[in-house]
């Protein structure tokens, strides 16, 4: 294999990679930080594809612009949602399964009610490729390994070096402290909740230009975001990117050595040795 | 244990009381309706399929209504019945079972895929002696003296257009297509074409169904730089698959060619469509009179929603064969219409004249290529008269 | 019993439900009990129904391949205890295996489900991609799976064969598995290991510092869950006289779960009206409201979590509470003079 080409390879695997972390991240805030069994989670990034349709086509608005407004739209809606249903089911987590089992069927129910059951299309941002040993790559793939990169360095200095995401792991961790010490942990479920669903959003908007875009399209996607945050174990936001990093790796790589189908079966094959053998998931704190 | 047995026979009368006092509708069976003529109609109207059964529904509730003002058959009313198969083979049959043992309909037509089909067949054809017409395009096979498919098969989607597309790009072809059993058959009907016209498989893979990301087949087709890429994915996630190849840059480079996109699917992809070649029997934009007619009225049923589709249009074709073959019978007994539509129906269809081979239970007609420009489709080539090649003689 | 003057199609139906009904038995008996939360029993219900479905088209039918998608399978009669022995001991075997690579290497709570939510999944991908694969005399048939699958009979072989050909004694068998699953599990409940196994629920670590190997104990209601499991399965592919990668869907994992959520999460009862009450809540929905009824569903859903916290079993012993407890005051009080 000449030089070009495995420069390639590892371009797809990082875009793999990438495309895997991005999906996982929301779901590592709300289910692996918050506990919160989210089976929602792919109809949020489902939302933010749309809502990205709808700022583009409906209100002319740049592509760019169109997807921050997105994720932004996608936070909103889980903060309305964590405060009708959500926040009244804190302490019963099999309860928020069936919740968001229920509101997961609504919600591509509505889309499709409004929109119609097909695709929607959304152009690429940018159209230049760079050639390698005769092979093009989307430079918008590069974006997107660049942006999780940057989503992740972000939620890190948030959640460990701000006030904010101080008091929220802090909460989180052990509430009924946290409220004695003055923290209003009512505001701070709230927050994360939005934070992690407009994550969620982020990656459903710089997708939709790779991905088709109807309303069954996070279904697809959450069975690989549950199975990136659990396999990463305990330290939930490093463990996601490890996670999906060995995972993207390894459906690419097997993908592209053999077929999609083996790679697909390798990646769930890989999972479950991964959580079996390093039993905590890559990044397991040892207390078991 | 005395009270786990009395609670089991309570839950089963509660059970059995429950099913009978709310069951999912009652029977459709209105008083003196002996006389009417009822349609059974199943197609996935919520699930991964619905963007083909809806389409199907709204062709299907045209061709009643059109029968209806025509005076009905055989003097009588004639009811569509609709139930949704959810795109969940464990409640097609269920629901199928009801339209047959419940709302005793006359014929069962729809379901969208291979799965759904093998899953009603029994129930059809077997528990019961039920007129079954399928309308999607398929791999061929079906040999049951029940069923009628109006869907194109491989010989007419697959032999006429490879070797039009040879000659008019190369001879160079790479193979993607879904893993499940359509395109694995379709491909088997591809790589004999391609060898008899002397051309060469540079590779042949299969993706599952729920994989969105193609960056590795991408790399893999790039390398083996065919001429043309013959497509047959499936799915909703698949269609992403032209999105990432247009994004590498390769719309312009390298041809497509697909039995799988129609209009429906052409909508989702915008820009990234063009230049994509398919091949059906039916296009949206087929120029014949009565093509013209027909979408008119399929507009008006179907709410606004324009782009009809081949699958719509089969499901069209279907439903007024049977009606020819209830009116050359004089009676919609099963036995009796089976033979009238086995003594060589033709219909004027929106895509042409249709004729429905006795012996196969499929159709000969009119293949065209077309071209996807501007979003639509451009018809570059027919063919007249492609028989289904179906070796099975019933 | 009373379905005796219904016609098939209600039967049939019925005999679907019930056959989910064991399904969710064996996910309750998992999670209810042992609070071991299965997203995977579709991994045994499916294997169930394939062995099942292999095991006797090999043993009686011949196959005749058509065409290049096509067979034919031509049966000729004959019992049928060695394809249902089959159908409930590879699932068996298999969940045994899959159980004691997890739970001896310590994987517990939320890795465990992920793990079951795998299998069905590779399960899935594999079977859709065997399309010509055959074992024995029959191919797996990929996306489409394997059809004119015969109905069980029992009787004596060679000598007098009873089939259960008929919707109603199909029927029958399907409320004799049924019942036969459900007394099991009760009875097993209520043993010692059954006492053990609620322990574990409660607290793993008291369990083990008590002297119980969980491990043990975990795996041996897994398997015994998958066995279960696996029986739904085969019954299914005889109900429809077809099996398909379809069972092993993730979809019908899920909906296992929801459906014990229901029904009443550790109750056994709960997970047969649980599948009940949805299937027909679906059918009735999805009739009357053509194109709204998964919104309608949905937010049923949501209503009722918030709404009954316990379930509908929880609510109908709420009820029977406060019905027997009159009753139950009188007896105190007559025992206490």
């Amino acid at each position: 294999m000449s030089l070009g080409l495995f420069v390639i390879t590892i371009l797809n695997a990082l875009s793999s990679a990438s495309i895997l972390i991005l999906c996982a991240l929301g779901l590592a805030v709300i289910f692996g930080m918050m506990g919160i069994i989210n089976v929602a989670h792919g109809e949020f990034i489902m939302l933010g594809a749309y809502a990205t349709f709808v700022f583009t086509h409906l209100l002319s608005l740049n592509i760019w612009l169109s997807m921050i407004l997105g994720a932004l739209a996608v936070g909103v809606v889980g903060i309305a949602i964590e405060r009708a249903v959500i926040a009244r089911l804190y302490g019963r987590p099999l309860d928020t399964l069936l919740v968001t089992w229920g509101l997961s069927l609504a919600l591509v129910q509505v889309v499709r009610l409004i929109f119609g059951p097909q695709a929607q299309f959304l152009s690429l941002p940018l159209v230049s490729s760079i050639t390698l040993a005769g092979v093009t790559f989307p430079v918008y793939r590069l974006v997107l390994v660049v942006l999780a990169i940057l989503v992740v360095v972000l939620l890190l200095w948030l959640f460990k070096y701000t006030d904010f995401g101080i008091d929220a792991r802090a909460v989180i961790e052990d509430p009924s402290t946290a409220a004695s010490m003055g923290i209003d942990t009512s505001r701070m479920y709230m927050l994360t909740f939005g934070i992690g669903a407009a994550l969620a959003g982020l990656a459903g908007a710089v997708l939709s230009p790779l991905l088709n875009v109807d309303p069954t399209m996070g279904q697809k996607l959450i069975v690989r975001a549950f199975l990136v945050v659990v396999v990463g174990g305990a330290e939930i936001l490093s463990g996601t990117v490890a996670s999906g990093t060995f995972l993207g790796a390894v459906d690419s790589y097997v993908s592209y050595l053999t077929t999609p189908y083996f790679g697909s079966v390798a990646l769930l094959a890989m999972a479950i040795l991964l959580i079996r053998f390093r039993s905590g998931g890559i990044f397991a704190r040892n207390k078991e | 244990m005395v009270r786990g047995t009395r609670r089991e026979f309570l839950k089963g009368a509660g059970a059995t009381a429950l099913a009978l006092a709310a069951s999912s509708r009652w029977p459709n069976i209105v008083s003196g309706a002996e006389e009417e003529v009822r349609v059974g109609f199943i197609s996935d109207l919520s699930g991964e399929w619905t963007i083909y059964g809806i389409p199907m529904h709204n062709a299907a509730k045209l061709a009643i209504q059109e029968i209806s003002a025509q005076g009905g058959l055989l003097g009588r009313k004639v009811r569509m019945i609709t139930e949704d198969s959810r795109t969940d083979t464990k409640v097609g049959p269920e629901r199928a079972r009801k339209l047959i043992e419940l709302d005793k309909v006359h014929v069962l037509a729809g379901t969208i895929s291979s799965a759904m089909r093998e899953a009603v067949t029994p129930v059809a054809t077997k528990s019961n002696h039920m007129l079954y017409l399928y309308p999607t395009f398929y791999e061929g096979g079906v040999c049951n003296k029940l069923i009628f498919a109006f869907g194109e098969v491989p010989a007419q989607q697959i032999r006429p257009f490879l070797p039009w597309v040879m000659q008019n790009f190369g001879k160079k072809v790479y193979v993607i297509g879904a893993d499940y059993i359509w395109p694995h058959i379709l491909n088997r009907h591809v790589k004999a074409v391609v060898a008899e016209g002397g051309g060469k498989i540079l590779g042949e893979e299969y993706v599952p169904i729920p994989v969105s990301d193609f960056s590795s087949s991408i790399t893999r087709i790039q390398q083996a730089a065919p001429d043309v890429v013959f497509s047959d994915l499936a799915g909703s996630a698949h269609l992403a698959f032209y999105k990432q190849f247009a994004a590498a840059g390769l719309q312009s480079k390298i041809k497509i060619a697909t039995p799988v996109i129609d209009e429906t699917a052409v909508a989702g992809l915008g820009q990234v469509a063009e230049g994509i070649y398919s091949c059906f029997a039916y296009f949206d934009e087929l120029k014949t009179s009565r093509n013209a007619a027909f979408r008119g009225q399929y507009l008006k049923v179907s709410g606004g929603q324009q782009s009809v589709g081949t699958i719509a249009e089969s499901m069209y074709i279907g439903l007024h064969m049977w009606a020819l073959g209830v009116q050359k019978a004089q009676t919609t007994d099963v036995d009796p219409v089976v033979a009238a539509m086995e003594s060589g129906l033709s219909f004027d269809a929106p895509e042409g004249t249709v004729r429905l081979e006795g012996s196969t239970h499929h159709l000969t007609r009119t293949m065209h290529v077309g071209v996807v420009k501007n979003g639509k489709f451009e018809i570059v080539q027919s063919l007249e008269s492609v028989p289904s090649g179906e070796p099975c003689k019933i | 019993m009373y379905p005796l003057v219904m016609p098939t199609y209600y039967i049939k139906m019925l005999s679907l439900f019930l056959i989910m009904g064991i399904l969710a038995l064996s996910v309750d008996l998992l999670w209810g009990y042992t609070g071991l939360l299965s997203f995977g029993q579709a991994a045994f219900f499916g294997l169930g129904g394939y062995t099942y479905a292999i095991t006797i088209i090999n043993l009686l039918c011949k196959v005749v391949p058509e065409s290049l998608s096509h067979y034919t399978v031509t049966c000729r009669p004959g019992t049928t205890y060695l394809p249902v022995m089959l159908g409930v001991l590879v699932p068996a075997a298999v969940a045994l295996v899959l159980g004691y690579f997890m739970f001896y290497g310590r994987v517990r709570g939320i890795y465990f489900s992920i793990i079951t939510l795998c299998v069905p999944l590779i399960l899935e991908y594999v079977t859709t991609n065997m399309v010509e694969v055959q074992v024995g005399n029959i191919p797996i048939g990929g996306y489409n799976g394997i059809t004119d699958i015969p109905i069980p009979a029992l009787g004596l072989p060679g000598a007098a064969i009873f089939p259960l050909d008929t919707a109603l004694r199909f029927y029958l068998l399907v409320v004799a598995a049924a019942l036969g699953t459900y007394l099991f599990s009760r009875w097993l409940v209520q043993t010692s290991f059954g006492r053990v196994l609620v322990s574990i629920r409660e607290n793993e670590g008291r369990t083990e510092s008590f002297g119980y190997d969980v491990r043990r104990f975990k795996l041996w209601v897994f398997t015994i869950a998958g066995a279960i499991a696996g029986i739904s399965g085969l019954l299914f592919s005889t109900l429809g006289s077809y099996i398909s990668p379809w069972s092993f869907n993730f979809v019908l994992s899920a909906e296992s779960v929801i459906w014990v959520m229901l029904g009443g999460r550790g109750t056994l009862v709960g997970a047969f009206v649980g599948a009940l009450v949805v299937q027909l809540l679906e059918n009735i929905l999805s009739g009357a409201f053509l194109y709204y009824w998964l919104l309608i569903l949905g937010l049923g859903f949501v209503a009722m979590v918030l709404v009954l916290p316990e379930g509908l079993v929880g609510l109908v012993r709420e009820w029977q509470f406060k019905v027997a407890g009159r009753a139950g005051e009188e007896q105190i009080a007559a025992e206490k003079a």
